[in-house]
């Protein structure tokens, strides 16, 4: 993480009430603070518009792109970027308090909290003054961004041959933002017509239930019912299509709403040629935007949480200590009613290098020489320096789990922590698992997508528990999803905040049916197990995301 | 310029300070066009002198949602250039209902018009703007950003403007007066 990152957090803790998220097109980071949840809600909903927006245009395939280009061949990432701004930060402003507001209100003291983008809502507000409904409202604004995005760009890029373009080729009124600002000069006249003409073309074609549903009494909640998803798409290409018209009269060249998508491919084909695989993810296709599990893992495929203020903890590697050293280190560290635990971690080497910010910027030898997940003891330590270090106690074989627990004895809970990551490695699978699971309760903790495990279970007829909870992390709400699959050797952990809990109950659902069970707490062991590591967790592990193991869908 | 013309635009929006802050350039913005200021703001950002409290810098590489807090200087001569010339592009391109965006015209403006002087009155702000003859080449600092059929445009589109006839919008007239003969010191 650089050094303008780090300032940028700094500031963000400062400024405001303290959420913060930012996106670039590998990823979106998020800081909860779990405090107020509108807050946190408008702020994740912010970073997946500006996602989705990427995701199903031609501007945002060209920053996909250069933002993965090596070397110079990125350098005009900058200047595509610095021309969809505008659109880009309308839009999440927008839609992420129009869909926020849906669930908790007026978020009008929200949104102050973050006051450059007041302006930037309140002018999209003033564009969309003519059209009743808010369902139709937002979706107007979508077409309006993505009419904006649909520029010939990937064309322009493709005949510069990649390397060679500069945004010069461009016309202003072929940018993100000049678009924008054209419509914004034009007022609210050209949208309210463009909704007109939709509102005529959905009740021709579907009847008036759709449009109903986004009349008085109705809300955001009741239109985007997914029994109205045709409609709505259909009601999103008629407005688009009126206010594409509107816009080429002033000269512009425009692409149809999905215009984009073999100009995406002739492009990926040529990078692919010149520089290799660049590791993006395929584009959803129109079906899977409907299919609720399908977004789910989208969203979940490029969020990543943060529990750590600031940059990420520091790491150190602790000294070699035997079972007898390692039991008087941790014996008198209360985690849980006054008690200590030992909680034994198992993470990817690989993963440990991002998870924490090492000494001289590199993962210590002796972690990177490791020939399969690291085992290791956490312990908060003082080195002298300002702020705290998660020092990690390397448990060098499986043994030793058995010296550690027989020392123990009653001091406390024993629990280990196994990243889902480390079970593809099969081997160290077979040398570890079972250790482990006699150790203690076993908690899985979910670092990779959940493609790669979930469709097995529903081959194989699993029956999937699964158990929400909440906790209170020195006043902040985080939110925890546990599940089990049939006699399952562990109890699989999502720790995140509730919208993300949410997504992947949600992918869960999608793929299991009705083999998915809801419990609404855990029993005995398990629950103050469970108190355990999510403490041990939101203590010493610096974030969350789904990525440990690279995504499943990219080239 | 010959006179100092930002007085009278500050004047005009009722500030009266020189540290510009949001809500100053949101006024000033107002002051030559009631439809929104952010257009013309996003073209002052990007100004030489803009500084920002606790030395924080503008991230660029990537989206994001905060507060940013900066100010411009407007005691600083190359500030007050630049703002000028996103006011005079703000009301250029309402004026003459250009295509193009307030920050494009603020970037290429210097290379095609002169900004003679403002003044204001009972009826609002008045620019007198001299056409520069011929119009200087695309600079090179611009080269990589600036469509040259966008600027081919905007430079006919000036060209066609007429001499001595202003042409008003709201609270603001825009003359034509004549030309200056080519030059790139102040580009």
């Amino acid at each position: 993480m650089g050094e303008a990152m780090g300032d940028h957090l700094a500031r963000l803790c400062f400024d405001g009430p303290g959420s913060s998220g930012r996106y670039t097109p590998h990823a979106y980071s998020l800081r909860l603070r779990g405090v107020d949840q509108p807050t946190d809600h408008m702020v994740y909903l912010h970073e997946v518009h500006h996602a989705a927006l990427n995701d199903v245009t031609a501007w945002g395939s060209a920053l996909h792109v250069y933002a993965r280009l090596p070397g110079d061949a990125g350098n005009q990432f900058g200047p595509l970027l610095d021309a969809c701004r505008l659109t880009h930060e309308s839009l999440a402003t927008f839609a992420s308090v129009q869909i926020a507001s849906a669930r908790h209100g007026a978020l009008d003291r929200v949104l102050a909290a973050y006051p450059d983008y007041v302006p930037l809502h309140e002018a999209t507000l003033r564009l969309t003054a003519g059209v009743d409904g808010v369902t139709r409202r937002m979706v107007l604004a979508s077409a309006l961004a993505r009419l904006c995005m649909q520029t010939p760009v990937l064309e322009t890029i493709t005949a510069a041959e990649i390397d060679g373009f500069r945004l010069a080729s461009v016309r202003d009124l072929d940018r993100p933002d000049g678009r924008w600002n054209w419509f914004i000069r034009h007022g609210a006249h050209p949208l309210a017509a463009a909704a007109a003409t939709a509102d005529r073309a959905v009740v021709a074609q579907f009847g008036p239930a759709a449009l109903a549903s986004d009349g008085p009494g109705g809300g955001l909640h009741e239109s985007t019912d997914p029994a109205n998803d045709e409609g709505w798409d259909f009601w999103e290409a008629s407005a688009y299509e009126q206010l594409r018209a509107a816009l080429a009269t002033a000269g512009a060249r425009t692409l149809g709403i999905n215009g984009h998508q073999e100009a995406t491919a002739t492009l990926l084909a040529l990078v692919s040629a010149r520089h290799g695989p660049i590791g993006l993810r395929a584009a959803m296709t129109d079906q899977q935007r409907r299919d609720d599990a399908a977004v789910a893992s989208s969203v979940l495929q490029q969020v990543r949480h943060d529990l750590h203020d600031g940059d990420r903890h520091r790491g150190a590697l602790l000294p070699s200590l035997d079972a007898g050293r390692l039991i008087e280190l941790m014996a008198n560290r209360p985690v849980i009613d006054d008690r200590p635990a030992m909680i034994v971690d198992a993470r990817p080497a690989s993963r440990l290098a991002t998870l924490y910010r090492w000494p001289g910027g590199t993962l210590p030898g002796q972690l990177r020489a490791s020939t399969g997940p690291v085992v290791a003891v956490r312990a908060i330590v003082d080195d002298g320096e300002p702020g705290m270090v998660v020092g990690h106690a390397v448990v060098p074989q499986p043994e030793v789990l058995g010296a550690l627990s027989e020392g123990w004895g009653g001091r406390g809970p024993l629990v280990s922590c196994v990243s889902a990551s480390c079970l593809a490695d099969a081997g160290w699978t077979r040398r570890w698992l079972a250790p482990l699971s006699s150790f203690g309760p076993m908690f899985v903790l979910v670092d990779v997508e959940p493609d790669r495990f979930v469709p097995a279970w529903a081959r194989d007829g699993r029956q999937v528990t699964a158990v929400e909870t909440t906790v209170d992390d020195a006043g902040s709400q985080r939110t925890a999803l546990l599940f089990t699959a049939g006699s399952g050797f562990a109890w699989w952990l999502v720790l995140a905040d509730d919208v993300t809990v949410r997504l992947m109950v949600e992918y869960l659902r999608g793929c299991l049916g009705s083999r998915l069970r809801s419990d609404t707490e855990l029993a005995g062991q398990a629950h103050d197990a469970a108190t355990v590591v999510i403490s041990h967790l939101l203590a010493t592990e610096s974030f969350v995301s789904f990525d440990a193991l690279g995504l499943t869908n990219v080239d | 310029m010959s006179t100092d013309p930002l007085e009278p635009i500050l004047e005009e929006a009722a500030v009266d300070t020189h540290l510009l802050h949001r809500p100053e350039l949101e006024a000033i913005g107002r002051a030559v066009n009631e439809i929104d200021p952010d257009e013309f703001i996003a073209a002052v950002v990007f100004a030489p002198g803009l500084s920002w409290s606790e030395d924080q810098h503008r991230p660029r590489d990537y989206f994001e949602i905060h507060g940013r807090h900066w100010w411009l200087d407007a005691s600083n001569p190359d500030n007050r250039v630049r703002l000028v010339n996103a006011i005079t592009a703000v009301a250029l391109v309402h004026a003459l209902g250009l295509n193009l965006s307030t920050t494009w015209v603020t970037d290429v403006l210097p290379t095609v018009v002169t900004v003679r002087s403002v003044h204001r009155d009972d009826t609002g702000l008045h620019f007198e703007l001299r056409r520069r003859h011929p119009a200087a080449p695309l600079p090179p600092h611009l080269a990589d950003t600036v469509n040259p059929d966008d600027y081919a445009e905007f430079v006919y589109a000036i060209e066609q403007a007429q001499l001595g006839e202003p042409v008003c919008n709201g609270r603001v007239t825009i003359e034509f007066t004549g030309h200056d003969a080519m030059s790139t010191d102040k580009i």
